[in-house]
């Protein structure tokens, strides 16, 4: 069963999900705090605003409860999403719901004409804006991501999807569920003052991965 | 192969939603009763599968998420996850519902690429083999395709009623469409 992994198993044993400690489970919620955090504070940038964040949270959860989890459905969101290579390969998801990603828009573009829109409710205008935000949202969690762990972490281009949510993520998560039926997820949400869930962060690493992570937050020697 | 992961008449009930039964990623779900729904939402470069007998009256559905079970490491596996072990999963289930072999109404959709640029290069890879590991493994089970919308850079939500095996498949911002 387990020889397609030998290569894999020679660098670094792959570490159960189940065998985390209390102690690293804390590390992997401060990576997403931090990462989300210094994503915050680049969106705030950008729009003026002030935007929080609530509690990370790290789960790990079957294959086929993620898109629930994780707010899926049929509900029209905006996505972007980074495949991370290097040390640690894995996978940033940032997640905004098609209102707030419309109000986003219109506070960058100071309540511009958006143009026409297409079949998912966003103009070519709000498309590109949208994904200069995620290049740059996706940009900032990575490289608090790569300066926590220090290790080297390299982004593929954000890709940018607008569309029924299970869709968007359950493809993400096939690429994490080649080997394992169980995800990793570290999650952050983005609140503002009236709404308690306007985006939402994730960090999923591919499962070989978790190891060196860890050994990057100087968990395990 | 054993069907663990079928969902029989007696424990549909208690999950159903208005008789809507959720075929989530990985998911096998197989009913013999009429007024069931069967329903993948959102699949994005996941395949559902529907195989339906209408006389009958037995359904099947599979939410297949990946081309090939060769990598899988961990012990237990999902029966509908992988296309080359979810068709013979689904076929055998079907069957002992009492479904026959030379009746099937077999259906896809699925198999988008979700994400068109840069990182999303991968997830377009595994949506479009998903399509053809589907079609393969039902050619090597000896079963014919009626229909299917694959592909493109859309998600779809696909269901099927039981007691009619009318199987439909819609897109944002579209009505359900019959396939």
């Amino acid at each position: 069963m387990s020889q397609a992994h030998d290569e894999a198993a020679a660098t670094s044993a792959p570490l159960k999900f189940d065998d985390l400690s209390a102690l690293q489970l804390d590390a992997l919620r401060e990576v997403g705090n931090i990462g989300a955090g210094t994503a915050a504070a680049s969106l705030s940038t950008m729009t003026g605003q002030p935007v929080a964040m609530g509690v990370p949270s790290v789960k790990v959860v079957p294959i086929e409860e993620v898109p629930d989890d994780v707010g899926g459905g049929e509900s029209i969101v905006v996505a972007v999403y980074m495949q991370v290579i290097g040390d640690a390969p894995g996978h940033i998801i940032f997640i905004l719901e098609a209102d707030t990603a419309r109000e986003l828009c219109d506070t960058l573009m100071g309540g511009m004409d958006p143009g026409e829109l297409g079949p998912a409710g966003f103009s070519e205008m709000q498309i590109s804006a949208l994904q200069e935000i995620g290049n740059i949202m996706t940009g900032s969690y990575l490289r608090a991501l790569a300066d926590l762990t220090r290790l080297h972490l390299e982004p593929n281009p954000p890709a940018l999807g607008i569309d029924m949510a299970a869709a968007l993520i359950s493809s993400v998560v096939a690429e994490v569920a080649r080997t394992v039926d169980l995800a990793l997820i570290i999650e952050t949400q983005f609140e503002d003052e009236q709404n308690p869930s306007i985006g939402y962060f994730a960090f999923i690493p591919e499962p070989e991965a978790l190891g060196t992570v860890l050994r990057g937050l100087g968990l395990i020697s | 192969m054993t069907t663990s992961t079928v969902t029989t008449n007696a424990n549909t009930r208690s999950r159903s939603l208005a008789d809507s039964l959720k075929v989530g990623l990985g998911q096998l779900v197989v009913s013999s009763d009429p007024t069931d729904v069967l329903v993948a939402v959102g699949l994005g470069s996941c395949i559902g599968l529907v195989m339906a007998d209408t006389s009958r009256k037995v359904a099947g559905m599979v939410h297949v998420m990946l081309p090939d079970s060769a990598l899988h490491t961990s012990g237990q596996m999902l029966h509908g996850k992988y296309a080359d072990t979810a068709i013979p999963a689904l076929l055998d289930a079907v069957l002992r519902l009492g479904a026959d072999r030379n009746r099937l109404v077999i259906k896809m959709a699925g198999g988008s690429q979700m994400f068109s640029s840069g990182s999303g290069a991968g997830v377009l890879n595994i949506g479009t083999r998903n399509a053809v590991a589907v079609r393969e493994s039902l050619s090597k089970a000896g079963l014919k395709l009626q229909a299917a919308q694959t592909g493109g850079s859309v998600g779809r939500t696909l269901d099927v009623t039981v007691g009619t095996g009318v199987v439909t498949v819609r897109a944002v911002g579209g009505a359900a469409q019959p396939l």
